[in-house]
């Protein structure tokens, strides 16, 4: 940027320029407070701190000018800078100043810190705030009269600032201060707003406005501001533009209904208390309010104050103010006009006895008695006729009530058995509140059809409910045991389930299959089912290039009643799709089609599921990704796409998380969800996350199959193995076992010593799985659990049953290579070459067999070969051939210079050290386990030491082959092997976590 | 600026290894910036006392070794704001789920809920963030215009408080030339000279954020002031 550039470089200007200009040079006081101009802080001396929020901070001071005590309220230092919090805070100020009111508390001046920050002074208030004095009351009936006398002030401050359009917006007891001198005032103005001219509340007084923030900071759309439980419903959904006087006169009504019940309207903990003012939750407060002891005019103003329309509140505070005076003054008057009449009536009778005369006394007597008798006939036909029209009322509110909760209890899905018994327990005890009336009034008893009506519905469908619920539980587990049990196995609990629903697919017609589900409560959940009875009957996803022919006709069968069951046309394309030749290329088609953007979700969720049965889970995942933005209001949408993720290969552990504690946000009280999260965090290595979370679905559903295996999955990682052990035992027989759950118990068992169960167990489960990995994965086990001959004969037995697939090769092998015979190892590794670890086993099997060379020479001479990788190979031959004292001392030998050190570690040698020496030590050698069991801690001390040096995914696999290791995880359990240097380093392993931003 | 100093990514490189002058500039850049997204995300919360210390902590969560800036890549095409955004919220996330922590373990049983229980809106925040920045870009593009004005006489001075006047006080050339008894013609010539200087300013403050090509810089100019 030269003098002698003369013209514009070029024509490039961006849209908006100006704009920029403007904010480029923007006058940057405008933001900040102005400089103190003058010295007003020194007009005070500064005392003691009364209390402090999130905004200023209040403390005591001495006017030194006027001589006198006042509150100082200043900006927190941190706020000085930030410009819409100055606003607010000389808002507060300037409302506060501008209204003057007995019942508002005065602000006597404003102005700036030294160091720019600003502060208000105000009247001193020596007491407690109404909100303690009301906890100080010993039921709602204590002092009653006091405290609406109290209300009745609040409500006429409130009225005076509605006057001068100033809402107050944060009406709570904690924000009235009682004085010792029985001085009223409302205080805490700051989240105060004016109405701008032209809004309701006519006869407003010329007050000066504040200006609103031009960045909206001040009273933002959308912002939540208040208190919830005395918040209306407008104002806890954030329509800030709705919010007028009669969100004050909403919480001046949560305010009386606090006096009068004890509670304001929404109680509970601060979600569900959000939550009902967000969804305006007014049934709890209405019948606390029913059955308070209060007044009925009372009872009504409050609940007309708590009105969830605000068309249907008193239009202002002073409607409110003018009411509960108008009581109190009735109330006086009755007062006084019992004692006026107690009083005449005494004078009366004084006025009797002087007259004493005879011939007058039974006449007198006979008037008076007839008189008394008369006006008590009336004013007790009175009383009746009052009586019983109020209790008619009364039946018809709770009638009106129950009703609803019935219609909505009817409404809820089958899903949910703890929010249908919930639901029809309050229905039960509502309709047993309506009877209570009518039992009170016999007269009433031409309402009594009424009730018996409604008790019958009531009966039934709570019984059809339920009887819902336990269907669709039913219905809903079956696709799930496809994995598990053969296919005839899960169509016979389809079929048995369907029979006790009244469907029996054998003997009823379409057309009466059809009107038996079209017409009841479970119809969807029916459609969804049969759909999967159906494709589990012909085996649909056996055939994904299409259904045999002869399959093909009952299928079609299945789908055209289903066609009439849910005839969305969506639906029916899908399942089409699935008879189709080329089923699953079909399905693809209808998932990349151009019309899945216009897809409901529950469409989405069918076409995913069905994706994922025909094995195109990764296309169900592509599927809700894509769809995410639409749904993702949806906590099925979420929990899916995490449930998902976690099925992949690789599984998307990370992701998966992501969008479990999206559901778990949406829906803390789904324990799934928690299960779901707590499986990702634990495959993450966040143990103590995983744990926090399944402890979390416990507390949910203490009894659920899933949240009792996710915590004993974690407690397992945590090493408190007896507590997992229990939860282990109390899941078995519930279920049958997945297998990586049959084999994670038998790994328990086996490290609890327990080896016979845990062979037991692992044998038992073999037979049951259809897929050939678990089958790999529990042979290794039982390799692992020994002796070798015996794994080796199961390994045979085994591969030959499957044909001898490459993946069970492996296991077989290792177990000819734990009894040294290499050479048929090697053979056995070669004959399955397309499998990765064979290649990586057979090169070990070559190797050793080259280092039985050195093991001649180690074992004539004690000579080592002079290559660490060579060291290395002789000592695991040594321990392959159970000369644990011989391979120890090669160990020994690798590692005892530092260099020599470093390069094992490298390599990997140090752990492998370690288990040589624990094993030794667990063979029983007493003498062995003092000298060699320090030694194995050290060496893995010295790998741990080092974790910081290795990139997060080795030093993730160092932990994870730790902890997983059974041989490492005996020297958690304690016994023989227990150790306090142990635990310290488990301490440590434990706490790794792999860092993500790596 | 700095002009042995090339890119933004160098400066908090240096920052992170430990240069105090780095540090310093990196905190006088870019607090007012953090602590006015967090003030705004914790507004009304008892979470608004922690700013100070979140801010501390966004700060040592971009100098730490293996810290945030590990993580991304120097380069052109990423947007060192985006990488900022991303440390401060999740710096803001951990002190909300901190508290959150606190609050279920201290229970205290009241039923009045705590309004820091509702969530943050990521969207708003990001805009208001977003907005933000683009202000401090486009001050410091000001300022820097205003420094080269200082070295370069009263003339560039002069245009550089024509465009204050301009967009600062709102006045039209004509009253400013008025104003300083100047012939209006002359002044519009001096006023399409001081936006480019002020393009020229910017475009250099750009290219501290983003090396690269001048097309670049440009693209990112025009986002910028979109975000306004």
């Amino acid at each position: 940027m030269t003098e002698d550039r003369n013209l514009p470089q070029d024509d490039w200007e961006p849209t908006g320029f100006d704009d920029a200009l403007r904010a480029a040079f923007a006058d940057p006081r405008a933001a900040t407070p102005p400089d103190p101009s003058r010295n007003e802080r020194d007009r005070y001396q500064i005392g003691e701190e009364l209390g402090r929020g999130g905004v200023g901070v209040v403390r005591q001071g001495e006017d030194l000018t006027l001589e006198r005590t006042v509150a100082v309220k200043t900006l927190h230092r941190l706020h000085a800078r930030n410009p819409a919090m100055v606003q607010r805070f000389l808002r507060e100020a300037r409302i506060g100043g501008r209204l003057q009111h007995p019942g508002i508390v005065p602000i006597y001046d404003m102005g700036f810190e030294d160091g720019g920050e600003p502060f208000f002074t105000m009247r001193l208030l020596e007491g407690q705030s109404l909100a303690e004095h009301l906890k100080g009351r010993r039921d709602p009936e204590h002092d009653l009269s006091r405290f609406l006398k109290i209300f009745e002030q609040v409500c006429q401050a409130i009225a005076y600032a509605h006057s001068r359009q100033v809402l107050h917006r944060d009406l709570k007891p904690e924000n009235v201060m009682l004085g010792q001198f029985g001085e009223v005032q409302v205080v805490d103005w700051g989240f105060a707003k004016i109405l701008t001219e032209g809004s309701e509340a006519p006869g407003a007084e010329g007050l000066p406005e504040v200006p609103e923030d031009a960045s909206g900071a001040v009273s933002q759309p959308g912002s939540v501001m208040g208190t919830p439980a005395y918040m209306s419903p407008e104002q806890a959904q954030g329509k800030l533009d709705e919010v007028d006087l009669r969100a004050d006169v909403f919480a001046l009504g949560s305010m009386l209904c606090e006096i009068l019940t004890g509670s304001p309207v929404y109680r509970g903990d601060s979600r569900s208390t959000l939550i009902a003012a967000t969804n305006a939750r007014l049934e709890d407060a209405w019948e606390r309010l029913e059955h308070c002891a209060a007044d009925a005019a009372l009872v009504s103003l409050a609940q007309r104050c708590l009105a969830k329309d605000p068309e249907e509140r008193p239009a202002d505070a002073s409607r409110v103010a003018a009411e509960v005076e108008q009581y109190l003054t009735s109330m006086a008057e009755r007062t006084h006009q019992a004692e006026l009449s107690a009083a005449e009536a005494r004078g009366k009778a004084s006025e009797e006895v002087r007259r004493r005369r005879v011939t007058f006394w039974l006449a007198a007597c006979i008037v008076l008695i007839t008189a008394v008798a008369g006006t008590w006939w009336m004013r007790n036909q009175r009383q009746r006729d009052e009586r019983l029209a109020d209790a008619r009322t009364r039946f018809e509110l709770r009638y009106q009530l129950t009703t609803e909760r019935l219609s909505a209890a009817e409404e809820l899905p089958p899903n949910n058995r703890e929010a249908l018994e919930l639901s029809w327990n309050e229905v039960e005890s509502r309709l047993e509140h309506t009877a209570e009336v009518l039992t009170a009034h016999p007269e009433l008893d031409t309402l009594e059809s009424r009730l018996a009506e409604l008790r019958t519905r009531m009966t039934n469908a709570k019984s059809e409910s339920l009887e819902g619920n336990r269907l669709y539980t039913q219905l809903e587990e079956l696709p799930a045991l496809w994995v598990i049990l053969p296919m005839e196995e899960v169509a016979e609990k389809f079929r048995e389930t369907f029979l006790s629903a009244g469907l029996d697919f054998d003997t009823m017609s379409e057309q009466a299959l059809i009107e038996r589900m079209v017409n009841s409560r479970l119809r969807m959940v029916f459609a969804d089912a049969m759909f999967a009875y159906a494709r589990t009957e012909v085996e649909t996803m056996r055939h994904p290039n299409g259904l045999p022919e002869e399959e093909r006709t009952r299928y079609q069968k299945w789908l055209r009643i289903l066609a009439s069951v849910d005839p969305d046309p969506v639906r029916v394309r899908i399942r089409a799709a699935t008879m189709k030749n080329g089923s699953r290329q079909a399905l693809l088609e209808i998932a990349q089609g151009p019309g899945i953007d216009e897809f409901e979700f529950r469409n989405i969720l069918y076409l995913g599921f069905i994706l994922a049965d025909f094995g195109e889970l990764e296309e169900s995942v592509h599927l809700f990704r894509s769809q995410y933005h639409r749904f993702s209001d949806q906590v099925e949408c979420s929990f899916q796409l995490g449930e998902w993720l976690t099925r992949t290969s690789p599984p998307q552990w990370e992701e998966a998380a992501r969008y479990y504690t999206a559901a778990v946000s949406a829906n803390p009280q789904d324990p799934a969800g928690w299960c779901g999260l707590s499986r990702c965090l634990r495959e993450s290595g966040e143990w103590l996350g995983a744990m926090n979370a399944a402890t979390k679905a416990r507390e949910l559903a203490p009894e659920l199959w899933k949240s009792r295996l996710e915590n004993a999955r974690c407690l397992d990682r945590l090493g408190d193995l007896a507590d997992a052990e229990k939860l282990y035992q109390s899941l078995e027989g519930d279920t049958p076992f997945p297998w990586e759950v049959t084999a994670e118990w038998a790994d328990l068992q086996g490290r609890l010593g327990d080896v016979v169960s845990a062979k037991e167990g692992l044998k038992e489960a073999l037979p049951r799985f259809r897929d050939v990995t678990p089958v790999a994965r529990i042979l290794e086990e039982l390799r692992q659990y020994g002796p070798p001959e015996e794994a080796e004969a199961i390994c045979e037995r085994v591969a030959t049953q499957w044909k001898q697939p490459a993946e069970l090769r492996i296991p077989w092998a290792r177990t000819l290579l734990d009894q040294g015979r290499y050479e048929e190892a090697l053979r056995m590794f070669r004959r399955a070459p397309d499998h990765p670890p064979s290649v990586e086993w057979a090169l070990h099997c070559r190797n050793l067999l080259l280092a039985e060379s050195h093991l001649t020479k180690f074992r004539e001479s004690g000579e080592l070969p002079t290559r660490l990788e060579e060291q290395t190979l002789l000592a695991q031959l040594l321990e392959y051939e159970n000369d644990w004292q011989s391979a120890l001392q090669v160990w020994d030998r690798c590692t005892r210079s530092p260099m020599a050190l470093r390069a094992a570690r490298r390599e990997g040698a140090l752990l492998d050290a370690a288990r040589t020496a624990l094993r030794f030590a667990q063979a029983g050698d007493r003498s062995a386990a003092e000298k060699w069991l320090p030694r194995a801690r050290q060496w893995v001390q010295w790998e741990v030491d080092h974790l910081a040096e290795l990139n997060t995914l080795q030093a993730s696999a160092l932990v994870r082959g730790l902890l997983r290791d059974p041989t490492f995880r005996a020297t958690r359990s304690g016994g023989l092997l227990a150790n306090g240097e142990w635990e310290d380093l488990w301490e440590r392993v434990l706490k790794f976590t792999p860092s993500r931003e790596n | 600026m700095d002009p042995s100093r090339s890119t933004c990514w160098t400066m908090i490189r240096s920052a992170s290894d430990g240069a105090a002058a780095d540090r310093d500039e990196f905190a006088r850049r870019y607090a007012p910036l953090i602590r006015a997204y967090l003030a705004n995300r914790w507004k009304n919360s008892s979470l608004s006392a922690e700013v100070e210390d979140a801010l501390q902590e966004v700060f040592v969560e971009c100098f730490r070794n293996q810290g945030a800036l590990e993580g991304v890549a120097p380069s052109a095409s990423h947007s060192f704001r985006s990488y900022l955004y991303g440390v401060v919220r999740n710096v803001a996330r951990r002190a909300e789920q901190r508290a959150a922590k606190q609050r279920e373990r201290t229970g205290s049983g009241s039923t009045t809920p705590h309004l820091d229980a509702l969530p943050a809106d990521e969207e708003t925040l990001s805009r208001e963030f977003d907005r933000n920045w683009a202000q401090s870009v486009l001050r410091e593009a000001s300022e820097l215009m205003r420094r080269h004005a200082e070295q370069n006489g009263t003339e560039t001075s002069r245009r550089w408080d024509l465009l204050r006047l301009r967009f600062q006080n709102g006045m039209p050339i004509r009253e400013i030339a008025k104003q300083w008894e100047e012939d209006p013609a002359k002044l519009h010539h001096d006023y399409a000279r001081a936006r480019q200087e002020f393009k020229d300013a910017l475009l250099e403050v750009l290219a501290f954020y983003h090396p690269g090509a001048p097309a670049a810089a440009k693209r990112e100019a025009e986002e910028l002031i979109s975000l306004l």
